[in-house]
C-alpha cells in the first residue's frame, strides 16, 4: 500500500512537471492586486462598478474622439479627424462638427461610423448614467446629430469651456452600436434601464482599439488579446515644442505647435504583444516575489511599493525599479485672514527659507521629489519650465540676508535682527519679529499630521520650524490628528498655517480656479489677487488649446510670485519590472508606468 | 442508522432556523444601514440615501423584512455584491466557497490523517522516547505562527527552490488557452466527483476484503464497490479523452504548497489529542481482555483503542473544518487562493452588506453540515452514541 502510494506521487510529479506552462506566443504579464468585476464597460465606468482594476483591464478596448498622447498629456485627435472645429452659434444654441476618420474597424469587422458616436452620446443623455460617465454629458449637451457616415454635430446650450468639451465631452469612450443598440432599447422599457444595462452580461465586447477580450479566469486572470482584426502600423512624434505627428498608413495628422522643432519621441503605436496577462495576487509580499522570480513582468501597484519591497527588488537580477512624481503635491499655506498673513513679503520670506533639496535630499534620503510648482513637470504640455524659484541656488546666508531685506522693506524688524556674513557663509539667527504695525508678532503653529501618518509632512513642518525660528519668528511645528486639522482649515478656517496635499486628478489644470481663485471652491486660506483671478478667469472660459495653456503659463508665474501656497514637494511613484523581458518606450511619465496602467499598447517583449 | 439521521436532521434545522434568525437580529438591530457606506459623499444626498432604503425595503415593518430575507435565503436570491457589483452575491459565494473547500477540507483531512496516525502511535509507546520526540512535535507544530509558516514555504519552496508555484489557483500561461468552457472550478468539481468515487471504491475493496458483515451489508459494499469502479473507468476516460487532465494536474500542483502548509499547521493539534485520548483508552478493561486473548499490539491498537480515542478527536476535526472555512483567510490572502475568507474580508472592508450577510449564511450553513458529517462518524465508531443519541 505504501509502496503504491509512493509510485502513484512520483509519477504524479512527473506529469506535473511536464505540465509546466509554455509560451509560444509573447505574453506581457502583469500582476495586479485586486480582481476586475465585470465585463461590461458601461458597469465598469459606471457608478458602483468602476473600480481602478476594471478600468485597466479594459484601458485598450475602446477609444474615443480625442486623446493625450503620452508622456507629454498634449491633446490629440484619436477617433476624429482632425482637432474640434469651432463652437459656432446656431439659433439659440451652439454646435460644433467633427469629421471623423475612415477606415477603422470595430472587431466584428463593422466600420467604424457616426452611428456608434451618436448611439454612444444618446444612451449617455437618454439613461443619464452617471458614475465616470458624467463627465461626459453635462447639462450642457443637448444632442449629437448624424451629418453623414463620417461627421458628427454636438449642440450644446451654450460655448462650452476645454474642461467641459475637449476634456470631458470630447474624451468619451465610444461604444458599439451593433453590439449594445438591442441592449440599450431593451433597457428602454425597464423600470431601472440603467442598472439592467450595467447588469447586462456581456462574454464577448467587440472592441476597437487593438486590444481584444480574451479569457477571464475568476479568482486568477484575465487576459487580453491582441485584436485580430488590428494591424498597428502607426507612429507617433513628438517634437521639443510639443508638436504632435501622427501618423499610419491611411491618415496623419500634425498639430500642437510649429515645425522646425528637434524630434524627442517617436512612439511605435501597438500593442506589440500577443496577450496581456493580470495575474491576480492578493498579497504584495507573493507579488513581489513573483516578479523576482520572473513570473510577472510588472506590478501594478497602486499603493506603491514599501521600502522593504523596494530594498528587495533592487537587489533582484534582471529587475528595474523607476521612480517618477505623482500627480499630486504637498504645501504649506497660511490663513491669509490673520495678520500678518496678508503681506506678500512674508511668504517670500517664508519661501526664501525653504530649502526642499536639503530636506528631501538630505534628511529624508530621496523619499520626496522637491518641487515648487503648482503644475507637476512631468505634465509636460501645461508646465512653466522657468517660474521663478525663491532662494533656488542661494547660500544659506545669502538666503537669510535677502530674506532680512524684504521684511524690512514691508516694515518688519526684530529685537534681534539676523545677520548674515557672506563671505564667510554664516548669520546669527534672530530673535522677537516685530511687525509692522509695531507688536510683536505672537507665536504662530504650523500644524502637520503626525509622523505616523505621514512622516514626511512632519519632517518638512519641524525644518520650517527651524528655520523660520532663524528668523525671530516665533513659530512652532505641531503634529495634530489629520481629521483634526481638515476640520480646523476648512470648516472653522480657524488656523495659522498647515501643510497638506491635494491630489490633482487629470492632467488638465482646472484645479487652478478651484485653489486659487478668490472665489475658489478650496481657497480657504483666504488668498486673493484680482490679478491671478484675470488670468485663471480667462483660462477657464478659453475655446482653445493654444490660448488656455499661454494663459496657464500666465498663472504659474503668478503664483510663483504670490505664493498663495508654497509647495514644497511630491510623492514619488516607484515602478518595478523586469527590464531583462520588457521595454517600454519612456519610463518618465507622471504617475509612473503605474499612471498608465503598466502601457500595455506600447510595451514590448524583448526576451 | 436512518433513525439517528433523521433525528439529527431535524435538530440541526432547528440549530439552522435559530442561526438564520439570530444573524437577521444581529443586522437589524445593529445602528445604522446599508446607506452608512455612502454617509459623507458630497453627492449623496437625504433623497438618494431613501431611494436606497425603499430599494431594500428598509422602510417595510421588521417581520415583512424578517421573512423576504427568510425566502431569499431559502431561493438563494441573496441580492447584488456592491463591492464586486455587478455580479450576484450568490454567484460569488459559489465561486469561491468551492475554491475554500478543496484547499481547507483536503489539508484538515490530511492533517488529521496525519495527526492521528502519529498521535496514536505515540500514544500507544507512552513514556517512551517516541513519546517524548513526538509530544514536542506536536507541541511545536501547534504553536507555530502562521504567517511566518507561510511566508517561509513560499519563500523557500516556492521562490528558492522553485519546486512549486508562489501561489494562485493555477498557470495562467496554461490556462489562458483553454477552452471557454473550462474554468478552474468545473475542473474542482470533476476532480471531487472523481476523488469521491476514489474513495467509495476504496471503501468498498476494503470493507469486503474485512469480510464483515453478512447478506445485505456485504451486498450494499458489492454495490458500492461495481458502481464507483465502473465510474472511475468512466472518468478516467474522459479525463484522457477530454486533456483536462493536464489542466486538473495543474490545479493539484497549485495545491500543494497551501496544502502542505496547512497540514504543518494543523497536524499537532490533533497529534496531541489523539496521543491524549489513546492514553486514556489504554487503561480500560478490555484493552487487557484484548492482550490475554493474545491478540498482535497493532491490532489491539488500531481495532480496539483507537477506535474509541478518535471519537473526541472527530468532534475536533469537525469544529476545525466548520469554522475554517471562514478563517481561511491568513492562508487565502498570503497564497493568494481566492476564496471565502478573502471574500469575507474585502466585503467587511467595503462595507458590503448583502455580500457579507450572504457569506455568513454560507459560513453558518457549511458548518450545521460539517457537525452532521461528524454526528454521523461519531455514530459510527462508537454505536452507543446512535443507540442513546
Amino acid at each position: 500500500m505504501k509502496r503504491g502510494i509512493c509510485l502513484f506521487l512520483i509519477i504524479l510529479c512527473g506529469l506535473i512537471w511536464s505540465t509546466a506552462g509554455v509560451q509560444a506566443e509573447q505574453v506581457y504579464r502583469v500582476g495586479i492586486g485586486e480582481e476586475p468585476t465585470t465585463v461590461n464597460f458601461w458597469a465598469a465606468m459606471g457608478p458602483a462598478g468602476s473600480t481602478m482594476f476594471n478600468f485597466i483591464v479594459q484601458t485598450g478596448y475602446y477609444s474615443s474622439l480625442y486623446g493625450f498622447v503620452e508622456p507629454t498629456w498634449a491633446f490629440i485627435p484619436s477617433l476624429a479627424d482632425d482637432l474640434p472645429g469651432p463652437i459656432t452659434k446656431e439659433g439659440d444654441h451652439y454646435t460644433s462638427t467633427i469629421t471623423l476618420q475612415r477606415g477603422i474597424y470595430w472587431s466584428a469587422g463593422i466600420p467604424f461610423t457616426a452611428d456608434d458616436v451618436v448611439f454612444t452620446f444618446e444612451t449617455l443623455l437618454d439613461l443619464d448614467l452617471r458614475g465616470n460617465w458624467q463627465t461626459y454629458h453635462p447639462h450642457n449637451l443637448l444632442r449629437v446629430e448624424k451629418v453623414d457616415d463620417y461627421t458628427v454635430k454636438f449642440h450644446l446650450v451654450e460655448e462650452p469651456s476645454l474642461a467641459e468639451w475637449n476634456y470631458g465631452v470630447l474624451m468619451s469612450p465610444i461604444l458599439p452600436v451593433a453590439q449594445w443598440g438591442a441592449v440599450v432599447q431593451e433597457a428602454k422599457t425597464k423600470d431601472d434601464p440603467a442598472d439592467y444595462l450595467y447588469s447586462y452580461k456581456v462574454t464577448d465586447p467587440i472592441t476597437l482599439a487593438g486590444l481584444d477580450f480574451g479569457k477571464w479566469e475568476k479568482g486568477s486572470f484575465w487576459q487580453n488579446r491582441r485584436a485580430d482584426y488590428y494591424t498597428p502600423d502607426g507612429v507617433i512624434k513628438i517634437y521639443e515644442n510639443g508638436r504632435v505627428e501622427l501618423k499610419s498608413m491611411e491618415w496623419s495628422w500634425a498639430g500642437v505647435a510649429g515645425e522646425g522643432s528637434p524630434l524627442t519621441q517617436m512612439l511605435e503605436v501597438g500593442p506589440h504583444v500577443d496577450s496581456v496577462l493580470y495575474q491576480l495576487y492578493t498579497n504584495q509580499d507573493s507579488m513581489v516575489l513573483a516578479l523576482q522570480k520572473g513570473e510577472i513582468d510588472f506590478m501594478l501597484s497602486p499603493q506603491g511599493l514599501t521600502k522593504g519591497h523596494r530594498e528587495q527588488l533592487e537587489r533582484a537580477k534582471g529587475v528595474e525599479l523607476v521612480k517618477n512624481p505623482s500627480n499630486s503635491w504637498k504645501y504649506l499655506a497660511f490663513n491669509r485672514q490673520r495678520y500678518p498673513f496678508q503681506i506678500h513679503e512674508f511668504h517670500q520670506a517664508v519661501a526664501m527659507m525653504i530649502d526642499r533639496e536639503f530636506v528631501a535630499e538630505q534628511v529624508l534620503h530621496g523619499a520626496c521629489i522637491p518641487t515648487a510648482s503648482v503644475i507637476p513637470a512631468h505634465n509636460a504640455f501645461w508646465h512653466h519650465p522657468n517660474i521663478p524659484v525663491y532662494g533656488a541656488g542661494m547660500s544659506w546666508a545669502e538666503r537669510v540676508h535677502e530674506v532680512v531685506r524684504l521684511l524690512e522693506q514691508a516694515g518688519f524688524s526684530w529685537e534681534v535682527k539676523p545677520l548674515a556674513d557672506l563671505e564667510s557663509d554664516t548669520f546669527t539667527p534672530g530673535k522677537g519679529l516685530i511687525m509692522p504695525n509695531g507688536e510683536k508678532m505672537e507665536s504662530l503653529v504650523i500644524m502637520t499630521p503626525p509622523s505616523t501618518y505621514d512622516p514626511l509632512r512632519a519632517n518638512f513642518g519641524m525644518y520650517i520650524q527651524f528655520w523660520l525660528q532663524d528668523l525671530g519668528i516665533p513659530v512652532e511645528a505641531k503634529q495634530i490628528p489629520f481629521s483634526v486639522i481638515t476640520r480646523k482649515v476648512f470648516e472653522e478656517q480657524d488656523f495659522d498655517a498647515y501643510i497638506l496635499s491635494w491630489g490633482l486628478g487629470g492632467t488638465y489644470p482646472d484645479f487652478l480656479h478651484q485653489f486659487f481663485s478668490t472665489h475658489g471652491g478650496f481657497n480657504v486660506n483666504g488668498f486673493s489677487d484680482p490679478v491671478l483671478d484675470q488670468i485663471i478667469e480667462d483660462f477657464m472660459q478659453a475655446k482653445d488649446l493654444e490660448t488656455a495653456r499661454e494663459l496657464a503659463m500666465q498663472a504659474q508665474e503668478r503664483i510663483a510670485e504670490t505664493l498663495p501656497y508654497i509647495v514644497l514637494y511630491t510623492n514619488p511613484v516607484y515602478d518595478a519590472y523586469r527590464s531583462d523581458r520588457v521595454e517600454y518606450p519612456f519610463t518618465d511619465s507622471l504617475d509612473g508606468i503605474q499612471g498608465l496602467y503598466g502601457m500595455p499598447t506600447m510595451v514590448k517583449v524583448i526576451e | 442508522m436512518g433513525r439517528y439521521l433523521g433525528k439529527r436532521l431535524v435538530q440541526l434545522s432547528g440549530v439552522l432556523f435559530l442561526f438564520v434568525t439570530l444573524t437577521f437580529l444581529i443586522f437589524y438591530l445593529t445602528p445604522g444601514d446599508v446607506t452608512q457606506k455612502w454617509v459623507g459623499h458630497p453627492d449623496f444626498t437625504v433623497e438618494m440615501a431613501d431611494q436606497v432604503k425603499a430599494s431594500f425595503g428598509l422602510h417595510d415593518p421588521w417581520y415583512v423584512q424578517y421573512l423576504r430575507y427568510l425566502k431569499n435565503i431559502a431561493t438563494w436570491q441573496l441580492g447584488v455584491s456592491f463591492s464586486y457589483y455587478p455580479r450576484l452575491v450568490g454567484d460569488l459565494i459559489g465561486e469561491n466557497f468551492l475554491r475554500t473547500l478543496i484547499l481547507f477540507v483536503t489539508g484538515q483531512m490530511l492533517a488529521g490523517l496525519v495527526g492521528i496516525q502519529l498521535g496514536k502511535r505515540i500514544g500507544w509507546r507512552r513514556g517512551t522516547w517516541i513519546d517524548t520526540l513526538g509530544t514536542g512535535l506536536g507541541i511545536v507544530g501547534s504553536t507555530l505562527f502562521y504567517p511566518m509558516v507561510v511566508l517561509l514555504s513560499i519563500w523557500v519552496f516556492g521562490y528558492r527552490l522553485g519546486w512549486v508555484p508562489l501561489g494562485g489557483l493555477i498557470t495562467p500561461a496554461l490556462w489562458m488557452d483553454a477552452p471557454y468552457q473550462v474554468t478552474s472550478n468545473r475542473i474542482f468539481g470533476y476532480l471531487l466527483m472523481t476523488g469521491g468515487l476514489g474513495l467509495a471504491f476504496g471503501l468498498g475493496v476494503s470493507q469486503l476484503m474485512r469480510t464483515v458483515g453478512e447478506g445485505k451489508s456485504r451486498l450494499c459494499w458489492a454495490l458500492t464497490l461495481g458502481f464507483s469502479g465502473v465510474s472511475l473507468v468512466g472518468f478516467g476516460s474522459f479525463w484522457l479523452m477530454s486533456g483536462y487532465w493536464v489542466y486538473a494536474l495543474d490545479l493539484l500542483y497549485h495545491l500543494i504548497l497551501p496544502v502542505g502548509t496547512l497540514v504543518v499547521l494543523s497536524f499537532g493539534g490533533m497529534l496531541l489529542l489523539m496521543r491524549d485520548s489513546m492514553v486514556q483508552v489504554l487503561g480500560q478493561d478490555y484493552i487487557r481482555q484484548a492482550r490475554a486473548k493474545g491478540l498482535r499490539e497493532d491490532q489491539i491498537r488500531d481495532r480496539h483503542a483507537a477506535r474509541t480515542a478518535l471519537v473526541p478527536v472527530v468532534s475536533h476535526f469537525s469544529l476545525q473544518v466548520g469554522l475554517g472555512v471562514a478563517g481561511s483567510l491568513v492562508v487565502e490572502m498570503l497564497f493568494s487562493w481566492p476564496g471565502l475568507g478573502m471574500l469575507l474580508l474585502k466585503a467587511t472592508v467595503e462595507q458590503d452588506l448583502p455580500l457579507v450577510l450572504g457569506t455568513w449564511i454560507c459560513v453558518g450553513i457549511f458548518a450545521l453540515g460539517a457537525h452532521l458529517v461528524a454526528d454521523l462518524t461519531l455514530s459510527w465508531l462508537d454505536p452507543r452514541i446512535r443507540l442513546e443519541g
